[in-house]
């Protein structure tokens, strides 16, 4: 076997390369305003959230809490949850469509590399800077709990290391799945749709108005298909410092009954695995 | 105990970042706002939906029958000719190979397998490639031998078919029936062996705006793999893209991006390059260069194809051309062969015209007299047009007609391109 047809049996694998992972990270981190957003999204959420907190508290402690104080903490995670799912939406139609606009999904599929691999290769590249980033918003939120959490507010709990420790893993495990489903779900119905602006608006209106009045409201007889819904799965997965922060008005108690863990677990990986599936089906039938 | 404090803590936190949630009715009545909003468009687009879906099949139904037709009528003109179906598809193809003995005839390709014209030794071939666009057949029943090593021109007016052949040809879409190969590997089964070795501009070729030209090629080369990194800076420079190569693409002229296309073409070292309209967007200075570098490609041994509307460029860069018209490959075979088909004709100038051209008339190779404002013009059937237009002369004189002129006229491409194409709209 000659070193050309090494090459090309690599080509035909449907795994990417890291170099093919490689490349589509340099494109989507050539990508400024992406950039910018992206930055805005998962680092500066927290930076300015907890910056007028603490700005607030030095101006007048005695009405304002200091900065860290963990009834904020569920706020703010809330709020980086939701921003960087829309975040997340966006980086995935990025890279599911940005190929397809700008004319270079041909020119990959004549170099022979098999369009699985095309299609798999913008997973990692996409997480790769997504995560990270989310990772370093949330550090800055876990120091601030962690460290700017004193004098306590009157009334104000402090929970042990530990316990916080374990609060802390938790809800980062949730928010970095959170942004995951989100990434999936946009790159699949991008690539789906073959543009990146129709799926970004239909998943934000998905997330801020569909997805929480059908977690809010049962539906009779439609329970099971509320169950079905990505974000309920999310909302009953929360760990309990999140969960306590976005109850309503039923009093901590979810207007869905709860699911099963293992029902959870399967509507969120269903809804991951289902859109990447599309996602590579369209990808490896679409017309170039 | 840790589990209590857990649930204290939450409790409290619960308490702490309760927010003022909206009221259980107005969500409700925001609720069916909503659903009242949306389903006016929810019931457009399942009524588009439904639309779509009964046009497709209505579509569908009527492409069934067109080819039904076109078997029918394959059918009836086989059994006026007396040939039974087997013989029917033998006589079919033997268009492609009456070109494959005029390829043959042609000098040797620098890479051609010693084996000579085998399955190994076309660069690209086609049999009864066809594709349908809904009721419209884009490729019909194409049989077409690209030899190894010549730079071959596929010739059509715009929307005949050349860019969907390509398309075929690297896999970018799906054949609805017939088979191809490329060097000599079937496609699409051997699809990524056979692109290692190919480079091709499609359309217009698009690349990434906000990357630049080093940085859009390296893209292609991780696609690639190999040794394509290697090939950056030799295809830059060989098309004369080095110095804008770190500017941004958004930032080129069509014609430079015309030109990253070829580069991008070049990075696999391919033995065939498929180039659809690379004259696009060029200058004459760049038409010229491009014309150049694809006979340096081929001096190479490599093998060229190249789509256009442009005769004219055609028969400066090509040896060979296949004319394609309405999806369907009408002749193929070396220019100079083709062209010959033409037939030459003779400039005349002489004293009397319609004297020369009744003295003319009863000649047997003179396919075609006219009239001009100073003579006539003589059209010669093929072959020996120096000893006929030696004849034609003869004749004059001997008819006490002074000729004060006699010129050959060798017919252009362009001139048969529209020779044939014409015929073929009076045969239609």
């Amino acid at each position: 076997m000659t070193q050309l047809d090494l090459a090309a049996a690599r080509r035909a694998s449907w795994l990417p390369s890291p170099a093919l992972i490689g490349a589509k990270v340099l494109d989507l981190r050539k990508r400024t305003i992406l950039m910018a957003v992206t930055g805005a999204f998962t680092v500066g959420v927290p930076v300015i959230f907890y910056g007028i907190r603490e700005i607030t508290h030095l101006a007048d402690p005695a009405h304002y809490g200091p900065a860290g104080a963990t009834s904020a903490f569920a706020t703010v995670v809330t709020l980086m949850a939701e921003f960087g799912f829309i975040l997340a939406v966006l980086l995935g139609a990025t890279a599911g469509s940005d190929d397809l606009t700008d004319g270079m999904f041909r020119q990959l599929v004549i170099t022979g590399r098999s369009r699985i691999a095309l299609y798999l290769a913008r997973i990692p590249a996409g997480l790769s800077i997504l995560l990270p980033l989310a990772a370093v918003g949330y550090t800055v939120t876990a120091l601030v709990t962690g460290f700017l959490n004193s004098p306590p507010a009157p009334g104000e709990f402090i929970p042990s290391t530990g316990a916080l420790a374990t609060a802390l893993t938790e809800s980062g495990l949730w928010f970095g799945l959170y942004l995951v489903v989100g990434f999936t779900v946009g790159l699949g119905l991008a690539v789906l749709m073959g543009q990146r602006t129709v799926p970004v608006v239909l998943l934000i209106v998905w997330e801020i108005i569909l997805t929480p009045a059908l977690a809010d409201h049962v539906i009779p007889h439609l329970i099971n298909l509320q169950r079905l819904v990505v974000g309920v799965a999310m909302d009953q997965l929360k760990p309990a410092p999140l969960a306590a922060a976005s109850v309503g008005p039923n009093g901590g108690r979810f207007v869905i009954p709860p699911m099963p863990t293992w029902a959870m677990a399967g509507v969120i990986a269903g809804w991951i695995i289902g859109w990447l599936v599309i996602g590579a089906w369209k990808m490896a039938t679409r017309d170039a | 105990m840790d589990s209590s404090l857990r649930t204290n803590r939450f409790a409290l936190m619960a308490a702490d970042t309760r927010v003022a949630a909206a009221d259980h009715g107005f969500m409700l009545f925001a609720l069916t706002g909503i659903l009242g909003f949306l389903a006016p468009v929810l019931i457009l687009i399942a009524l588009g939906g439904i639309g779509y879906g009964i046009a497709k099949l209505k579509a569908k139904h009527e492409i069934a029958k067109l080819k039904a037709r076109r078997r029918e009528l394959r059918d009836q003109s086989s059994e006026t000719s007396g040939e039974l179906p087997q013989q029917r598809d033998t006589s079919a193809r033997e268009a492609p190979a009456r070109a494959a003995r005029a390829v043959a005839s042609a000098p040797p390709c620098p890479t051609a397998s010693p084996r000579g014209r085998g399955r190994e030794g076309w660069a690209i071939e086609t049999h009864g490639l066809t594709k349908w666009f809904d009721a419209r057949v884009a490729v019909d029943d194409v049989e077409l031998l690209v030899p190894r090593g010549s730079a071959f021109g596929y010739l059509g007016p715009n929307g005949a078919g050349k860019t969907t052949l390509i398309r075929l040809l690297l896999g970018l879409t799906r054949a609805d029936a017939g088979t191809m190969s490329v060097l000599g590997l079937p496609v699409p089964a051997e699809r990524g062996r056979a692109l290692a070795r190919v480079g091709a501009i499609v359309d217009a070729p698009g690349f990434h705006g906000h990357l630049t030209g080093r940085e859009n090629l390296g893209i292609l080369a991780c696609a690639r793999g190999g040794e394509a990194h290697k090939h950056i800076d030799p295809a830059l420079e060989r098309s004369r893209l080095t110095q804008r190569a770190d500017e941004k693409v958004s930032t080129y002229s069509m014609g430079m991006r015309q030109r990253l296309g070829l580069a991008s073409c070049l990075l696999g070292d391919p033995q065939l390059l498929i180039l659809d309209e690379p004259m696009n967007g060029l200058d004459p200075a760049g038409m010229h260069e491009m014309r150049d570098m694809i006979r340096d490609l081929v001096d190479e041994g490599r093998t060229v194809m190249l789509s256009s509307h442009l005769l004219d460029e055609v028969e400066r860069t090509c040896d060979q051309v296949a004319i394609v018209d309405r999806g369907k490959v009408i002749r193929q075979g070396p220019i100079d062969e083709l062209i010959g088909q033409a037939g030459v004709a003779v400039e005349v100038q002489c004293s009397d015209p319609p004297a020369a051209a009744r003295a003319l008339g009863q000649l047997a190779f003179a396919s075609g007299i006219a009239l001009t404002e100073h003579g006539l013009t003589v059209t010669l059937t093929p072959g020996q047009a120096e000893e006929k237009a030696g004849e034609i002369n003869r004749r004059l004189v001997e008819a006490g007609i002074s000729v004060h002129g006699l010129r050959l006229v060798h017919p252009s491409l362009e001139d048969w391109f529209l020779s044939v194409t014409s015929r073929l709209g009076e045969e239609q």
